[in-house]
């Protein structure tokens, strides 16, 4: 069964799969200790840890000999992996080269620009990152953002492609080399999961950080970037044209309300210009003398 | 154009079209700051009455953070008063910024506090709404309203410029008293079983409340309250600094009471021209001559 569901900011109705939860007490007793067991954690080695106890978030494959500086190591890491990501912000995003691609013919990253672009940094054994799976495809599915998964190099492609075939992921995914020993992610620093990489129409790189928190700045670039694309082809055409002039209808709201914005930062620009000498003359008189 | 009936739009459009008469006289008025200092005032012939011959010249001006008026006529030595911002700001001639008026704006080289002179709803609580597509001096515009902000704003549609901007000023006795209205109990928190009691919080409250409360006020006595006062067409767009322009022309038509009778409406005509507009002017001599006039 599909629902539709207005996801706030993108004008596309959204498909979910809806499913139906029964529960059924079997049970139930009061006053009786919890058993100590449900609250032992038992990592194997090998499986992907999200750790949020320090200060940055750390994502590792779980060894049992590692230590506690082993941990701080990558904390430190994942701190200048923070740095080294905002100092990408403002430029563009960097080619993904000779990576295998999932779901898409291999693609110039300039190809994606035209719409925002998500890139989602996750690997097969995060389980946070399924998470993020039903959101991801619904962006991409409603085609107003454009959505790339970057799957690590630890594991083979063919395996990440079954898992993308059998979780129904409908988005391009370029999977890493491991070429890079600095970075599990090509050119980007990233160094822990899911991680997301908010790009611009343009190309640009303007955000990273958790796929929630950036979903509100995605959508308003969507907004932008149809009234922008509605104000082009009023231009292109003085607005005569009658296709043209619907499109003008339909982005109407934004449209008049962006170039309201617009002009009360330019009118800020202005009060903020270090000088400003204006010298004027007025005429003025009632009109019934 | 004689006395009108109402300040329906229709009368300020057909005000805007109106030509005054070739003798009229003209004054000068100077908006500019610097890093450290502001000026504002006129340069007026003829302000003694019925078009006599007395000439004013009147500045407000900073000085080492002190605010000052200069005040000088053909027939006497300046004058100089020392005053606080706030009254500075209620004798700044709004009119001489052109279409920064319909913005909120913060000055650098100033505080605000006393300044109504410009929007005083903060740009997110403007509520902005198109409200349809118009013809500006040949150029289609999108119509934007903002009726926390009491107002109505053309915008070019190839280049955003702002063309137009009809100001309303809200008259008349509210249908349900403002603090009993349920958006001023949910926004302040509180019930207010009294009129005193709204004005007792009024005074203690923060200037963001305040300013959300000047907002919800438009909103929700325009359509009850509002009327136009002023409309003002901007035009003679250039660019001033990078990526900045700046209208060089704006012609103003403001409505009042007619003297002779009270129910009707005379409109006035302003047409405004820079002659000089500088983003790199000091006005370190200016200032420095006026404070040497300063008796000690």
């Amino acid at each position: 069964m599909k629902h539709y569901r207005r996801v706030s900011g993108v004008d596309a109705d959204v498909p979910y799969d809806s499913y139906r939860i029964e529960s059924e007490v079997v049970e139930l007793k009061a006053n009786e200790p919890i058993d100590s067991t449900l609250f032992e954690v038992e990592f194997r080695d090998g499986v992907t840890v999200v750790d949020n106890r320090f200060e940055m978030p750390i994502t590792y494959s779980y060894d049992s000999k590692m230590t506690s500086e082993d941990l701080k190591a990558l904390v430190r890491k994942s701190l200048e992996s923070s740095n080294e990501l905002d100092a990408l912000v403002g430029k563009p995003l960097p080619a993904l080269t000779n990576l295998s691609w999932i779901n898409s013919e291999s693609r110039d990253i300039a190809s994606f620009k035209g719409q925002p672009l998500i890139v989602e940094c996750w690997a097969v054994g995060c389980g946070p990152c399924r998470s993020h799976f039903a959101t991801l495809n619904s962006l991409n599915e409603a085609g107003k953002i454009q959505v790339i998964g970057f799957h690590t190099a630890t594991k083979d492609v063919e395996s990440i492609t079954r898992f993308a075939q059998d979780l129904k992921l409908g988005y391009p995914i370029v999977v890493d080399t491991g070429d890079d020993s600095k970075n599990a992610f090509g050119p980007l620093p990233v160094t822990r999961m899911p991680y997301t990489i908010l790009v611009d129409a343009s190309g640009t790189i303007v955000a990273h950080g958790d796929l929630e928190t950036l979903l509100p700045t995605a959508f308003e670039m969507v907004a932008s970037n149809k009234a922008a694309e509605a104000q082009r082809q009023l231009s292109a055409d003085d607005g005569q044209n009658s296709t043209n002039s619907a499109v003008a209808a339909e982005f109407a709201q934004p449209l008049g309300i962006e170039a309201a914005k617009r002009h009360e930062q330019q009118a800020q620009e202005i009060a903020n210009l270090p000088r400003f000498y204006l010298y004027a003359n007025y005429v003025s008189d009632w009109l019934d003398e | 154009m004689s006395d009108e009936a109402d300040r329906s739009e229709a009368n300020f459009e057909k005000a805007m079209n109106e030509r005054l008469k070739p003798d009229t006289p003209s004054s000068t008025k100077i908006t500019a700051w610097d890093e450290e200092r502001f000026l504002f005032g006129y340069d007026e012939p003829n302000l003694d009455g019925a078009r006599g011959n007395t000439r004013i010249v009147n500045h407000y001006f900073s000085h080492e953070n002190s605010f000052w008026q200069r005040q000088k006529t053909n027939k006497d030595a300046p004058q100089y008063s020392k005053l606080e911002l706030p009254y500075v700001w209620k004798k700044v001639d709004a009119n001489a910024f052109f279409h920064l008026r319909s913005a909120r704006l913060e000055f650098p080289w100033g505080n605000t506090d006393g300044n109504i002179k410009f929007a005083l709803v903060p740009l997110e609580f403007a509520e902005y709404q198109v409200v349809g597509e118009e013809t500006v001096d040949g150029a289609k515009c999108w119509v934007v309203m903002s009726k926390p902000r009491r107002c109505k704003l053309w915008f070019d549609q190839k280049s955003g410029r702002l063309l137009q901007m009809l100001r309303y000023v809200m008259q008349g006795v509210e249908s349900t008293p403002f603090h009993a209205m349920p958006e001023v109990e949910k926004l302040c928190g509180r019930k207010f079983d009294s009129l005193d009691a709204f004005h007792d919080f009024g005074k203690a409250t923060g200037r963001a409340t305040f300013q959300r409360l000047a907002g919800l006020y438009g909103s929700l006595y325009f359509d009850e309250l509002a009327h136009p006062i002023e409309l003002t067409r901007f035009s003679d767009y250039r660019e001033i600094a990078p990526g900045i322009s700046f209208p060089h022309q704006a012609t103003d038509v403001f409505a009042g009471h007619s003297p002779s009778d009270p129910d009707k409406f005379r409109f006035s005509r302003g047409e405004l021209r820079v002659i000089t507009l500088e983003t790199g002017r000091s006005l370190e001599e200016t200032i420095a001559a006026f404070v040497s006039e300063i008796p000690k």
